[in-house]
Parts: C-alpha cells; structure tokens; sequence
C-alpha cells in the first residue's frame, strides 16, 4: 500500500519549511533594501558634498572677478587705458551740449459737446 | 530520577552562570550608567566635527554702485617642518616661481624648528591647485578672507581698512562694522572613518548671516577727479599737506573727499601713521579769510551791515585793543561787498564790531564751528571756539578776520554750503544706506536739516558778494548780475561756462603760540553761484613752492575739480546769449549807505 505523501507528517514540515524560507526571504529583502537605502543616501550625501564645494569654489572665483572686473573699471584704470589707444578724447565743449526741454504742457481742453449747427453743415 | 548530583551539578552551572550574567550586567550598567557620559563624549570626538563658518564682510560702495571694498576668499599655504625639512632645497626651489618667492626665503621657513610657518597667505585657487599637484608631503593649506580694495589709493581715508580677524579699524570699515561684519554660522558634523563629512546627518546648522553692504554718498568718478588735481597739485606746490572736499549743499551729502599725504588700504600696514590721518575731519587750522563769510553773513541777516554799506578800512593799517590789525594791501573805504571782494581784514573786524560779542559768537556756534559735525566718520574733532569770556580785547576784531579759532575743513564746507544752501545747515552725509544682501534697505540714512543759521535773503547776498571775487575790476559775472568794482582775490578759480562764488583764505600758521611766516591757503566755492549744485574746498598746508595765497594755490586746484565735476554731472552752463553785462549799480544794494 502506497504512502500517502499530501498527508504525510513530512509533508507538513516542506510547507513549514516553505514558510520559513519565504519570511527568510522577505527579511533578507529588507535587509538588502535598508543597506541598499543606506548605500544611495551616502552616495547622494557624497554627491551633496561635491556640490557644495564646486559651489564654493565657483562663489570664491566670482568675488575674485567682481573685485577684477571693479579694478579694470576703476577710472584710473580706464583713463590709462584711454591713454595707451591714443584716442585723443576730450569731453565737449558746452556750446556743443544742446539741452532739450520738456515741452510745457497744454492746458486740458475741456470735451465739446457735437453741437447743432455743426450738424447742419454737414452734407447729406 | 534525578539524582542528587545532577542537580548538584545544576546548581553549579546556575550560579556560573549567574555570576557570569551578574558580571555582564555590572560592566553593562557600568558602560551604560556610570561612564556613559565620558564614553558618549568619547565617541562624539572621534566623528563629530564642529565648526564655525566665518561670515563673508559686506561690501562698500558709491552712490552710483560701484565696488570699493569687498572680501575675498583666499587660500594660504604653510607647512610642517618637521616634515618638509627632508626635502626643503627641493620643495622651495619648485615652489619659489609659483608662489613669486625667494627661494632662500622659503627654504629657510621649511626648515625652522616647529611643526607649524605659513608659507604665504594671499594665494590663489589656480596656485593651489598647482602646488598640490606636485604632491609634496607636509604642505597645509587654510582658508582665509582678505579684504580687497579694487581702486587702491582712491577714498582711502574715508573706506579705513580691516584688520587679519576682518574687524573695521578705521574709516567707514570701523564706523559701519556693525553691519559690514556679519554673524558666524554654525555646523556640527559626523564624519567616517577617513574624516570625510557624512552630510545626510549634520546634527546641527546655524547658517551664516554675510555683512550687509554699505553705500556712500561717494561718487567715485568726482573722488578720481579731486585726486588728481591734488596729485597735481602736490607736485606742483610740494606742500606739506592738501585736502579737498565735495558736497552737495542741498542734501549735505559728501560727493569726494580725499587728502594728501594718502596710503593704500590693502597694504595699510606699509603706510605711515601721517599717510593715514584723514586731514579733512581731524586736523584744524585757523581758517583765515574764508572765515570771513560767517560774521559778515551773520551781520546781513541780523540786518546790522547791508552790502552798500561803507566802511573805512584805514589805508590799511587799523589800531584796535592795542594790536594793529592790517590789509594785504591798503584800502580807503569800502563797501561790504568790496570788502568781500578784496578780502579786507580791516573791513571784517569792524564788521564784527558792528556785530558786537555776543552775536558774533552765537553765528559762529550756529554755523556749527566748535562742535563735530556728526559725520559718521572716526576720528572727527571739534576746533576751537572760545566763548565770549575768555576772549582778549582784539578777539572781537580778530575773529572776523578768521584769526583766534580753529576749524577742521568739513566744518568750514559746511558753513559755506549752508550759505549755498539758502542758510540751512545740513548734517554732513557719508552714508547713503545700508542693504541686505537680499538687496532689501535695512537702514537709510536721509538728509537731514540742522537749523536754519541766516535768512534766506542774507544768504543770497553773500552768494552774490561771492561771485566778485571771482572777478578782475570792470569784468562782470557771466550771467551778467554782478560788475566787479574791485580786484577779487581768486580769478583763478573762474570757470568759462559757469558762475562760481567763492572765498579765498591765507592764514599764518601758528607754532608755539606764535604766528610764523608758514601759510594755510584754501578756497572754497560753489556753483552754479546763483542754485549751487556743488561746493567744493580745496586746503593747502604750508607749500613750499609757487606761491603761497589761496587765489595762487588753492584756487587753480578747485577750477579743475569743479570744471571737470560740473562736466560730469551735466550741471546746465550759462547759456552763450544770456551773457550780457550788467550796470555797475546791479552789484551793490541801493538802501542804508552809512560809513564806519
């Protein structure tokens, strides 16, 4: 007579088994999840790290060329450089200034009201 | 059945166990309990890192937005000598070109005894990066701000300059350091194993607030002009000192202000205590016959003189409370607007004894001389100005003449620009506003009014005595309200487009209270003479060569500043047919001619 194996005691153990390994399973899934987790948030705070130094580093090169930038503008400067192109510039004179002033203004003119004769001029 | 000794056996290993548990849980409670906090503080040094993060200062700027002081960040780069010694020759002679060192210099420095030498301290980012690429052993690098000033000499006097810690030690940089400096931040770190920082968990961050910006009534364009007429100027007169102010008489807003010996702020250090002193608010001198326009106008607004009032100014030689006071040059009798115009000491002193004691002094308090002006600037003095009490018997004539009083020049511009400025003293400003770096307005600083020293009226009738001095006898002024009955003492300082008025000053200096041939020449003036839009003073300390009147010295110096100024800012000329002469009566008030 054949063994009934679906209602055998061994049987019961394979599903227990089964039930063991799948909560194994899951635990190494999170496990593997959380390191995983942790192994992006480092990179990412890595990453953070790179972009806050370029970030300083782009911040201190541009207050070294706003100050560059104000010594080339500097009137010493640009008057030295107005020097070195000899372009023989001088300010006009004041009879070459001519001021435009502002127009007065009118004063308002009140609407006027379309008036009969008017429309009697006009042709039919 | 159990027997006996099993359970004996039992037992024993119970109580081992016990023991061993009971051991376990007194080193647990031990760790958790007693030591935890030395532990916990343990831990915490080995991965937390806490810092403080400097803030960046603000910056300094002019009225139009232009950058005159700003920090920047640089590097600098030291060394372990107890390292570096191994190989210094070879460390300094690589380092020498990148670093624009002397190579004996840095060899030196690597091998002094110590664990620490900064290198050098201003280095930049591309230097750096140079120098690490060479992956030397034992060279540090820290970070540190410096302050930078892009226009160098220029404003130096008013911009001061900051210490190495980026604390204001003079100037603008020491008065507003409240909000250029800024608060320092705050981070708390937990780092790896290699000392890498692990952003995801900072612990703590207080961010760091950076200085507010400051801007100045400065214009930086009118403050090269005046520096260079006065680089001019001293190499023209080789005086001792020269200053120059520019202001605005409506508002009291100082457009320029520089003077002379000067100094680099980025290189303070090198400069000289003398270099450094800013003479326009912190050296006093008696003013002499700029002096004049204060008892003279004080005397039209109490209506005690009007300008065809006649005066005998004695030839030249007037004997007063046993001193005999002088003219350059002898004069009979003059009006009060000749008395301007050829700068007669005489005709001041008897001004002022028509004035009497008591009013002088009070106009003299009102124009502000005596006290500081209250410009946000350190270092600022009061002059001298002796109440009635403890004046001589000639005080009454002196003082008229600018003689017996002290005055720093921002007192005496700010006098003149109240007469500029229809007889309303202003607060001289320095300081336009201050802005957050969000570009909001944390403080503004308005013009503001003072009191009102002399009638509007007494006022325009100095501006109008003023504008002959400008002139040579016969000549009328360009807007032809003026004819010249007398040789003015400054035609120099005429400009050809616009109407100047104006007042010379030669004053003797004094050493160990006595007078002694040694001058102080100025002139001070505005223009357009009928609305000013600028007043300008120009002091020159002792010159030692071409001259030495403040028609010869002071006033070429202020006809370039101003020329060029009112060029700048556009300010209308008088236009080509509006020149037309006026009638010698013009010049001179018709009422109350009476003789002194």
């Amino acid at each position: 007579m054949g063994k009934n194996r679906k209602r055998s005691a061994d049987a019961v153990r394979l599903r227990q088994l089964g039930v063991i390994l799948l909560l194994c399973c899951a635990c190494a899934a999170v496990g593997g999840g959380y390191v995983y987790q942790k192994k992006v948030i480092y990179k990412l705070g890595r990453e953070i790290k790179q972009q806050e130094v370029a970030g300083e580093e782009s911040r201190r090169r541009n207050m070294q060329l706003e100050a560059q930038v104000a010594q080339l503008k500097s009137p010493a400067a640009l008057e030295e450089r107005v020097r070195a192109f000899q372009l023989n510039l001088v300010p006009p004179s004041q009879n070459q200034i001519i001021r435009v002033g502002a127009p007065a203004s009118a004063p308002p003119v009140a609407p006027q009201r379309p008036t009969a004769q008017r429309n009697t001029n006009t042709r039919p | 059945m159990i027997r006996r000794e099993h359970i004996m056996r039992m037992m024993g290993i119970a109580c081992l166990l016990l023991a061993a548990f009971t051991g376990l849980g007194f080193r647990l409670f031990q760790l958790q309990v007693i030591e935890s906090s030395d532990l916990k503080a343990q831990a915490e040094r080995n991965w937390e890192r806490r810092f403080e993060i400097p803030p960046l200062r603000g910056e300094i700027r002019d009225t139009r937005g232009e950058l005159l002081a700003r920090s920047i960040h640089v590097s600098a780069v030291c060394a372990d000598p107890s390292i570096t010694s191994e190989h210094a020759h070879e460390i300094a002679m690589r380092l020498a070109p990148l670093l624009q060192m002397d190579a004996e210099d840095l060899l030196e420095r690597l091998t002094r005894p110590g664990k620490y030498v900064r290198l050098k301290l201003r280095v930049d980012d591309e230097t750096v990066k140079a120098i690490k690429a060479l992956g030397f052993r034992g060279l540090t690098y820290e970070d540190a701000f410096i302050r930078v000033y892009p226009n160098n000499s220029l404003l130096a006097h008013v911009l001061g300059w900051t210490n190495s810690e980026q604390l204001g030690i003079a100037g603008i940089e020491l008065t507003m350091n409240k909000y250029l400096s800024g608060t320092p931040g705050r981070r708390v770190i937990e780092t790896d194993r290699r000392g890498r920082e692990n952003v995801t968990v900072r612990r703590e961050e207080i961010p760091v607030r950076d200085g507010d910006h400051v801007v100045l009534t400065i214009d930086q364009v009118i403050q090269h002009i005046v520096e260079a007429a006065l680089d001019e100027a001293v190499e023209k007169f080789q005086p001792k000192g020269i200053v120059a102010i520019v202001m605005r008489p409506s508002t009291g807003e100082i457009l320029a202000m520089s003077s002379r010996p000067t100094f680099d702020p980025n290189l303070y250090n090198r400069s000289t205590d003398d270099a450094r002193r800013n003479r326009c608010i912190s050296d006093t001198a008696e003013p002499g016959s700029v002096f004049k326009v204060v008892p003279i106008t004080g005397a039209l607004s109490d209506g005690a003189v009007a300008l065809a009032t006649r005066f005998d100014c004695e030839n030249g030689g007037f004997r007063y409370g046993g001193h005999t006071l002088r003219d350059s040059h002898p004069h009979g009798v003059l009006t009060t607007l000749e008395i301007v115009t050829v700068s007669s000491n005489i005709g001041a002193a008897k001004i002022g004894i028509a004035l009497g004691k008591q009013r002088l002094f009070e106009h003299i308090q009102n124009f502000g001389f005596g006290k500081k002006t209250g410009l946000l600037l350190p270092g600022e003095i009061s002059g001298i100005s002796h109440p009635p009490s403890k004046w001589s018997g000639v005080s009454i004539a002196q003082i008229p003449m600018g003689q017996g009083i002290s005055a720093t020049p921002i007192q005496m511009i700010n006098a003149f620009s109240a007469i500029a400025n229809d007889g309303v003293l202003m607060r001289p400003l320095i300081v336009k506003r201050v802005v957050r770096r969000d570009g909001r307005v944390a403080q503004e600083f308005p013009a503001t009014v003072e009191r009102r020293v002399v009638s509007p009226q007494a006022a325009a009738q100095m501006r109008h005595a003023l504008k002959t001095v400008l002139l040579t006898k016969g000549q009328t002024a360009l807007d032809g309200s003026v004819f010249a009955t007398q040789n003015g003492t400054a035609a120099k300082a005429a400009l050809g487009d616009w109407v100047v008025a104006g007042k010379t000053g030669t004053a003797w200096k004094v050493e160990d209270g006595k007078y002694v041939r040694k001058y102080y020449s100025s002139f001070i003036g505005f223009l357009p003479a009928n609305k000013p839009d600028l007043c300008i003073l120009v002091s020159v300390d002792e010159p030692q060569q071409g001259g030495y009147y403040g028609g010869t010295v002071a006033a070429p110096v202020f006809r370039e500043i101003a020329e060029k100024s009112a060029r700048y800012l556009n300010i209308p000329a008088i236009p080509k047919p509006a020149r037309a002469p006026a009638s010698r009566n013009a010049a001179l008030n018709q009422p109350k001619e009476t003789t002194l």
